[in-house]
């Protein structure tokens, strides 16, 4: 194993973790906008570990464009979509989670 | 290397059904769009991890083309819930 194997395995490894912590955290939340709010920030971070870790292990110069293309726009998007949706959940009035004690 | 790889594959994939769960039990619409874009980045992920490990580049195509349907799904089932999905009543 090479130091570049190294990084690239870290990195990808890294970026599945946060992204099972996402799934984790759309299904396990109680409501629209924390759901929104794991897919926003947890997905964000792992794509672009994964993406970052192709970039490494590609060797063409062409393919690694098209795949810091593919990054930058994942980057850009995927936080956009989340706050689009949430507006929209916003303005429709979606029920919303409401805090109570535990101890009652 | 290889085993690390094939193991975070397996990983993404069970992460993958997880995200058809919620698909499959979600009480409103905005949660299945929510489903939809994770669904769509999943596929991404997973593409990055076979162009890693077989070392051709026959998948750049299909990541860039499957972020672009992501996004711009997301933002016409969005347009479509804002113009046709009736204002719910709850008390906060």
């Amino acid at each position: 194993m090479s130091i570049r194997d190294v990084i690239i395995t870290t990195l990808f490894t890294l970026g599945t973790v946060f992204i099972f912590a996402m799934s984790i955290g759309l299904v396990k939340l109680p409501d629209f906008f924390c759901r929104s709010h794991a897919l926003s920030k947890a997905m964000t971070m792992g794509i672009s570990l994964i993406l970052f870790a192709t970039l490494i292990a590609i060797d063409t110069i062409g393919v690694g464009v098209k795949i810091a293309i593919a990054l930058v726009f994942q980057f850009l998007t995927v936080p956009l979509s989340g706050h689009i949706l949430a507006r929209v959940a916003y303005q429709k009035n979606i029920r919303r989670h409401k805090h109570q004690d535990i101890l009652r | 290397m290889n085993l690390i790889l094939n193991l975070c594959t397996i990983v993404l994939i069970l992460s993958l059904l997880i995200t058809l769960y919620r698909l499959y039990k979600g009480p409103t619409p905005a949660d299945r769009i929510l489903c939809l874009d994770a669904i769509t980045i999943h596929l991404v992920a997973i593409l990055g991890g076979m162009m890693i490990q077989s070392k051709n580049t026959y998948f750049t195509d299909f990541i860039l083309a499957l972020s672009l349907l992501g996004f711009f799904s997301t933002i016409v089932f969005a347009n479509y819930l804002e113009v046709h999905y009736p204002k719910e009543e709850n008390e906060h």
